[in-house]
Order: C-alpha cells, then sequence, then structure tokens
C-alpha cells in the first residue's frame, strides 16, 4: 500500500504535513531519524503510520505517565487493540500481566526507567522490534525538575551493533541539544527533519506588573472580558487551587490541575475541560503534555518558567486548530528570583556533594545521606548517577556545568521578558533559528495585535447549567 | 457528618483503651492480630478499612486539630473530652468497612466506565477516552461486555433500570443518590468534580467523599440481598471479602483442623507462640462455631465477664490482676467471643 492510501483509510487524513512523509520514508528506509516538529503538529503519525508497513512491534520510551495513556488512548481511538503502556504506575501483578503478553502487542509503551530494568529490558530485546521511538527526545539534554537519568542509560540499549532504527522526537531542540540526543542514542548517520518552531497562528504578548497582587487582578478582569478555553500556568499547586477557586467566584467555570489530584478526578477535570463544560485551567506544569484540546485559545504565565523550552511548549498547547491564539506572560520584578531558586534547590553545591559522597564511602544508606547533606530527592539521584559513572571531581565539574545550563537558560527567559524587540524572534533564536516578525498579530513589542477577536461577545455570557436532579441523569446516561 | 465525628466515635468506643496509632491501623485496615482484636473488642468493625489511602500526616493534622480544639485530650491514649462528646453528633454511619475494605472503590470505578461505555455506544459514539484509567478496571469491564448476549441499547436500558431500582430501593438519603449519580459520566455528560459539588450543596469534599463511600457499602449490601439485579451483581464481584483470614492464619487454622495443638502449630511452622494465638484470635473473631471450648470454659467467660461489667474496662492488665490463673490468651478469647449466652 502507498504511504497516502494508508493514511486515509488507517487515520481519515487527507495529506501529509511537512515533513511527515519525509521522516516516515526515511525510517521505513532503516534510517535512524530525528524530527524536530512544533508542539500539535502531528509528530505522533510519523511512527503511528510506518507501523502498519512493516513487521514486528514498535517500542515507544515515553516520559510521563499521562503523556503514555494519552497516545494509547489516542491509538484505541484509531481501532487499535493492540497498545500496552508499562510504567511505575501499574502495580506488581498488572505489570507481570503486560510483560508475559508482550508479544501480543503493536505499540508498546515503556518509561525509560522501566526499559532499562534488566529483566524488561531482555522481554523487549526478544521481541522482532520494527523501530525504535524516543518520544520528548529533548529530556536526553534536560535536567532539573524531572531529570531522568535513565534518559542517559538509554544508549546501552542502542549501542549494540544489530538493531533496529531509533527515531527521536522532539518539538524544541536547538543545534546542542539535537547533538545529546543523537550521540546518547548512539544514531547512525541520522537523518535529520526539522520545521521552523515558530506557530505563525499564536500571537506573544509580556506585561510587566509591579506584584502579584496586580497580576491576579488582571487575569480575573481578562478572564472576564476575553474568551477561552484558556490555561494558566501558575508555579505551584496551592496557587493553582487558589487561583481557580477565585475564578470560580466570578461565576466562570474554572478548575485547578495538578499531580496532587486524584486520578480519578483528573480524569474528570481533562473531560470537561475537552467537553467545554470547564472554560479555564489553572494548572502546575503537570498539565499539558498529553492534553487534546485542539480549540484553547489562550495561555496566561502567571510565574517565569525555567526554560524557554519549558516556555514554547506550554504556549504550544494553545492554537492546535490553527486558529489564532493568544499567548500572555506576566512579569513582575521578583520572578527571576523566584524562579532560580526553584531551580537551584534541585542542584546540589560542591559541599554537598562532597559531603554526601564522604557519607556513602563510609557506607551510610543513600537515602539517609540525602538527608544529611540536605539534598532534595531529585539531587541525590541526579549525584547517584554522576557518581556511579565517574569520580567526585569530575561530577562536581558536571554539576558545575549543569549550573550554567541552567543559569544560561534562566538568562535568556530573562531576556525574553525585557526584550523591547519583537518576542516572536527573541524566541526562535534561542532554538537557533530567524524569523521576521509576522505583519499582524505578532506581538506586543510588534504593536501590531489586533485583540477584537479575544473579546468575549455579550451572548457568550456564562450560563448556569442547572444539575440534573438524579434520575434524570440515569435516564440521559443510559436512556 | 465529618472526618472529625467518625474519628470521634471511634476514640468513643475505645475510651481510653488505645493509642491514637492504633485508630489509624483500624482506618486504614491492618491486617495484624491487634487491630483485629481490636476491632472485634470495641464494636468498630464498620470503620475498618474505611480509608486505605489515609496518610499519616492527614491524621496527625486531624488529631492535632481535634486537641487544639478541646475536642480530644492524648496522653499517651486518647479521650474524648465532655466538649468531644457533645460533638460527636447523633448521626449513625452506616458504613460496612469490615466486608469491604476498600474494594468498594472498585466497583465504583468498574460502574464509572461500564456506564460511561454503555452512554456512548447507545449513541453511536465508539470512541471516547475512558474515563477510568486502571488496567485491571478496563480490563474487567471488557470481559464484563464480552459476556453480554445483548445489544448495547437493550443493556444499557437494563443498567439504568437496576441503577434506579437500587438508588430508590436502597435507603440512601437524597443527598447520597445526588452523589452517586454525579459522580457517572457518559456522552456529552462528564461526572462532577468534588469541589464542584462542594459548590453546590456547600458541604466540605471529604465530608461528601465520606457519604459516598458510606452510599456504596450501603448500595452494595442491597445488591447482595437482592437476587433479580444481575447486572450490578455481576459488576460487585469480588469486592466483598471472601476470606476474612490472613493467608498465615488460615495455615494455621488447617493444621489447627487436623489436631495438631497451639504449641504444635507454633514449633512446625517456627514461628512465635504469640504469633499462633494472634491467629487463634483471629480466627475467633472470623469464624462460624470456633470452638472455643477448647481453651476456655462457660465459668470461667462468666467471671471474667462480671469483672468487665465491675471495672467498666476491657483492658487485660486489670482483668489479669482480678484473675491471675487465667493467660493472656485465654483472656482475649473470651473477650473477643463476648458474654457467654446464659
Ligand atoms: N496529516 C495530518 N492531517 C491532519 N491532522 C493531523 C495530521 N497529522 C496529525 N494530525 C493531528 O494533529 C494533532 C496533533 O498531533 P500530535 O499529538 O502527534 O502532536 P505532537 O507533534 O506530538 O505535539 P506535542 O509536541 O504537543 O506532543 C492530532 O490531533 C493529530 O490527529
Ligand atoms: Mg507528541
Ligand atoms: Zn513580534
Amino acid at each position: 500500500m502507498e504511504l497516502q492510501d494508508v493514511l486515509r483509510q488507517k487515520f481519515g487524513y487527507e495529506s501529509f504535513r511537512p515533513g511527515q512523509q519525509e521522516v516516515i520514508t526515511e525510517l521505513l528506509a532503516g534510517r535512524d531519524t530525528v524530527a524536530i516538529f512544533p508542539t500539535g503538529t502531528g509528530k505522533s503519525l510519523c511512527y503511528q503510520l510506518p507501523a502498519y508497513m512493516v513487521d514486528g512491534a514498535v517500542i515507544i520510551i515515553s516520559p510521563l505517565v499521562a503523556l503514555m495513556e494519552d497516545q494509547v488512548a489516542n491509538l484505541r481511538k484509531h481501532k487499535e487493540k493492540r497498545v500496552v503502556a508499562i510504567n511505575s504506575f501499574l502495580s506488581r501483578q498488572e505489570k507481570e500481566l503486560a510483560l508475559s503478553t508482550l508479544a501480543h502487542y503493536k505499540f508498546i509503551f515503556l518509561s525509560p526507567e522501566m526499559v532499562m530494568q534488566q529483566h524488561v529490558r531482555q522481554l523487549v530485546q526478544q521481541l522482532p522490534i520494527a523501530f525504535f521511538v524516543v518520544d520528548e527526545a529533548h529530556c536526553i539534554s534536560e535536567w532539573g525538575f524531572d531529570f531522568r537519568p535513565d534518559y542517559l542509560r538509554l544508549k546501552e540499549l542502542f549501542s549494540v551493533l544489530e538493531r533496529a532504527p531509533v527515531l527521536a522526537l522532539t518539538a524544541t531542540a536547538n543545534e546542542k541539544v539535537v547533538e545529546d540526543i543523537t550521540t546518547y542514542l548512539h544514531m547512525r548517520k541520522p537523518h535529520i527533519e526539522r520545521q521552523s518552531i515558530d506557530r505563525p497562528n499564536i500571537s506573544y504578548r509580556v506585561m510587566h506588573m509591579d506584584n502579584e497582587w496586580v497580576k491576579t487582578e488582571w487575569i480575573i478582569q481578562r478572564l472576564a472580558t476575553t474568551i477561552g478555553p484558556g490555561v494558566i500556568y501558575v508555579a505551584s499547586r496551592k496557587r493553582a487551587d487558589e487561583l481557580a477557586a477565585m475564578i470560580r467566584e466570578t461565576g466562570i467555570p474554572t478548575a485547578s490541575y495538578h499531580g496532587g489530584k486524584e486520578q480519578d478526578e483528573r480524569s474528570i477535570i481533562q473531560q470537561q475541560f475537552v467537553q467545554g463544560e470547564l472554560e479555564w485551567i489553572c494548572a502546575t506544569n503537570a498539565f499539558g503534555m498529553g492534553i487534546h484540546k485542539d480549540d484553547i485559545r489562550q495561555v496566561i504565565h502567571e510565574h517565569l518558567p525555567a526554560t524557554p523550552s519549558a516556555y514554547i511548549q506550554e504556549v504550544g498547547r494553545a492554537g492546535r486548530d490553527g486558529e489564532k491564539a493568544a499567548a500572555t506572560l506576566l512579569y513582575s520584578k521578583r520572578d527571576i528570583q523566584k524562579v532560580k531558586f526553584i531551580v537551584y534547590e534541585d542542584l546540589p553545591d560542591e559541599q554537598q556533594t562532597l559531603y554526601y559522597h564522604s557519607l556513602l564511602q563510609s557506607e551510610t544508606k543513600s537515602q539517609l545521606a540525602a538527608e544529611q547533606a540536605g539534598l532534595s530527592e531529585v539531587a541525590s539521584r541526579l549525584l547517584d548517577y554522576y557518581l556511579e559513572q565517574s569520580d567526585v571531581e569530575n561530577v562536581i565539574r558536571q554539576i558545575h556545568q549543569i549550573y550554567q545550563v541552567k543559569e544560561k537558560q534562566i538568562a535568556e527567559m530573562e531576556c525574553y521578558v525585557k526584550s523591547d524587540s519583537c518576542l516572536r524572534e527573541k524566541l526562535v533564536q534561542f532554538f537557533g533559528e530567524n524569523t521576521s516578525p509576522a505583519e499582524a498579530d505578532c506581538c506586543s513589542n510588534c504593536q501590531n495585535l489586533d485583540d477584537d477577536w479575544l473579546i468575549k461577545s455579550e451572548t457568550s455570557t456564562e450560563q448556569v447549567v442547572e444539575a440534573l436532579q438524579w434520575r434524570e441523569r440515569l435516564h440521559q446516561l443510559l436512556g | 457528618m465529618s472526618f472529625d465525628s467518625i474519628l470521634l466515635t471511634i476514640f468513643q468506643r475505645l475510651h481510653g483503651e488505645r493509642s491514637a496509632q492504633g485508630v489509624y491501623h483500624i482506618l486504614r485496615g491492618k491486617r495484624s492480630g491487634q487491630t483485629l482484636q481490636d476491632v472485634e473488642y470495641y464494636q468498630v468493625k464498620s470503620y475498618y478499612a474505611l480509608l486505605p489511602q489515609l496518610t499519616a500526616g492527614e491524621f496527625q493534622q486531624a488529631l492535632e486539630r481535634m486537641q487544639a480544639d478541646g475536642l480530644i485530650y492524648i496522653n499517651e491514649l486518647v479521650y474524648v473530652t465532655a466538649k468531644g462528646q457533645m460533638a460527636t453528633g447523633s448521626e449513625m454511619w452506616r458504613f460496612n468497612g469490615w466486608n469491604y475494605r476498600g474494594r468498594e472503590r472498585e466497583f465504583a470505578r468498574r460502574l464509572a466506565l461500564l456506564v460511561q461505555t454503555l452512554s456512548n455506544l447507545r449513541s453511536s459514539e465508539t470512541t471516547f477516552m475512558p474515563i477510568q484509567k486502571e488496567l485491571p478496571t478496563q480490563q474487567f469491564v471488557k470481559g464484563f461486555l464480552r459476556n453480554q448476549s445483548s445489544s448495547m441499547i437493550s443493556l444499557s436500558t437494563s443498567l439504568r433500570k437496576e441503577l434506579e431500582h437500587v438508588l430508590t430501593n436502597s435507603s440512601l438519603t437524597d443527598l447520597q443518590r445526588m452523589i452517586v449519580s454525579s459522580r457517572l459520566t457518559g456522552y456529552r455528560l462528564t461526572a462532577s468534580t468534588w469541589e464542584q459539588m462542594t459548590d453546590r450543596v456547600n458541604l466540605p469534599v471529604k465530608t461528601l467523599q465520606l457519604y459516598y463511600i458510606e452510599a456504596l457499602h450501603i448500595m452494595l449490601d442491597f445488591i447482595q440481598q437482592r437476587p433479580n439485579l444481575p447486572l450490578l451483581t455481576e459488576l460487585a464481584a469480588g469486592c466483598k471479602v471472601d476470606t476474612y483470614l490472613t493467608q498465615s492464619a488460615e495455615r494455621t487454622r488447617k493444621l489447627f483442623e487436623r489436631g495438631y495443638s497451639v504449641e504444635q502449630i507454633a514449633s512446625l511452622r517456627n514461628l512465635k507462640l504469640s504469633t499462633i494465638e494472634d491467629h487463634f484470635i483471629e480466627m475467633a473473631s472470623n469464624m462460624d462455631g470456633f470452638p472455643y471450648k477448647d481453651f476456655i470454659t462457660e465459668e470461667q467467660i462468666d467471671v471474667v465477664w462480671r469483672h468487665v461489667e465491675q471495672l467498666q474496662t476491657k483492658r487485660l492488665r486489670l482483668l489479669k490482676q482480678q484473675c491471675p490463673e487465667l493467660s493472656y490468651f485465654q483472656l482475649r478469647l473470651i473477650i473477643m467471643i463476648g458474654r457467654s449466652e446464659s
């Protein structure tokens, strides 16, 4: 069958989006490939489609459970039953069950931690494999809150001589990150397919404010006058709950979403948002990857993200339907300090590193040692990984490098919020691209924003939906 | 009414004879001899394993708040103050924690996924995001649907009729009917979050969640007693505890059945005598017709219970002072079995 036919029959799309066909062709020719496409432009299809053109299983390594679940559900939507996701959230029995029936599946999603477990890895390597996929591959060269040493360990999986080709997917990768990806994944003469990171339908705004209180006022006012659906990114779980409650008071259906909520609640909120029952979500960075809502019109940041790549990812939730969308970053002077504090908290300094190391040398258990050295969980995980690889002086040097990378990323964000030239241009420059300001609806610095489309029309005022009586509700659900 | 009132109720039943930790174990459903014995002694079986997810932090917070409010007083053991007794309220909880031990939540998950599936299928919508992500739940519902012979539309109506019957006839309150139906998702109709329900009825989240658990217990009890609810009965399969004994106690029971004595079992299994005694206590609390007369006489039971009445306590140390000739094991057994019929 031709690629085109599979696209139409299996997925119901008329044509490929830019870059998709190239990636699929290279992959099918057995070549390692890196696909760098902006958020929401169809990276998943680059492995979903070719899967049907070759024998063997597709092994997808994915960093977040939510992301995995979403991809699984998405495949099932396209009538694919041979899908499984194995991650640390499964109980032992569930995991055993999944592993013992591995050969039945066409799409196998694994967290990096899982695939690096000896027996899992053996099981995987015994399978006939069509190709590997590493989703959100920029995680390989990103350190921080979700530092995943096992992403680096993946090289053990790929350094073997005879192996199926590898496809790495990411939305945000500059030259340095692409280099990290290709080295760590042991890619051989990879084909690199890059689409511009710029999303022309998104317009950018940076607003300077005196303090947090002014930000809150602005948000309340903004939501009263402009349209959703939208997402407000905030710095903490507590703040998400608090802000959502304040917005709800004004009569706009809003919920908070973060890792501290039960799974059931998160499913319900996600569903309500997708169905349009909720208009706004106040979220931590736990919300994002894996949420499919095509018509998000606004993304507002109440805090400063730690990296341009995180910012691009979060903003990238908006306007997936190709229609106009607005991104707004609210900035106040102390935000730089705040984000630095959060980021550096997870990085051990020289003294902590030396102390931790000496404790481990004297046979102190790693958890206790971490506690005594005052290390966060992330920090000790990071040290464990590096100390396993080399001596302590080297580790200090490496941590110092990470520190510099982090510092540079925060400096870039600072540069972004303080810039008085085109924001779009600035943002893509961090990823080694050039673009020129958009003719219209570009950014707050280009001063060509026309926000009429954002204004709420009188008729769209919230209608309070009366809660159904229980009996009616049952009838409506089940007939 | 609230989490606090549940804690107060339990503390009161234990009237100053147990530490807070003991209550924590009861709520989380710890399967140790001590906890199992406690729930029996103090008649708090219905609260057993009510909150398997309760964290030590949450529990500690509640204790501190109640102490600050002067409802309880902790001096190693927990005492309920006069103010606390007033605050307990007269509401009767109708939990059945002993029988379900957290498994009622699995029933709720299955129900939610089944309703969502049927609701979508009857509206010819075959693609939707499952509201339940747990693999075992998904597999259960898949298996359930595969076993049905009728069409999805008639299945959907039958399920609605069964649900309507249960909600109408099972002595739930109106609030509980609202909660149960609001937690169901379907075609173009999504469940409410706890926060949204809180806004609607003006009660704290935790309270609503407790009412929900109680409602699930009541529904499950009801379903079990009715033969005419085939779909819900199947959906409730395995949610009620079928063997009340821990695995280890079960092994002890088998040996005892084959005629071994307590001491022999201990040495055969290479376990401490006290552990085996714990197993017997567990058996006594869980099995009908446990042959307690192998260990104690009717007279001994009478004597001990007279002391219990007189001293107004079930604390073993005090009872042992009165009846030095009895072992602690015998005393525990007597308390566990209760007053003799005569
Ligand atoms: N060729 C195509 N034609 C039309 N729609 C497409 C095509 N390819 C993908 N899509 C749709 O585009 C949407 C986004 O796709 P996908 O989730 O793969 O994005 P992504 O690039 O992985 O984004 P992210 O970086 O956020 O993970 C999906 O709804 C998908 O069905
Ligand atoms: Mg993706
Ligand atoms: Zn611009």
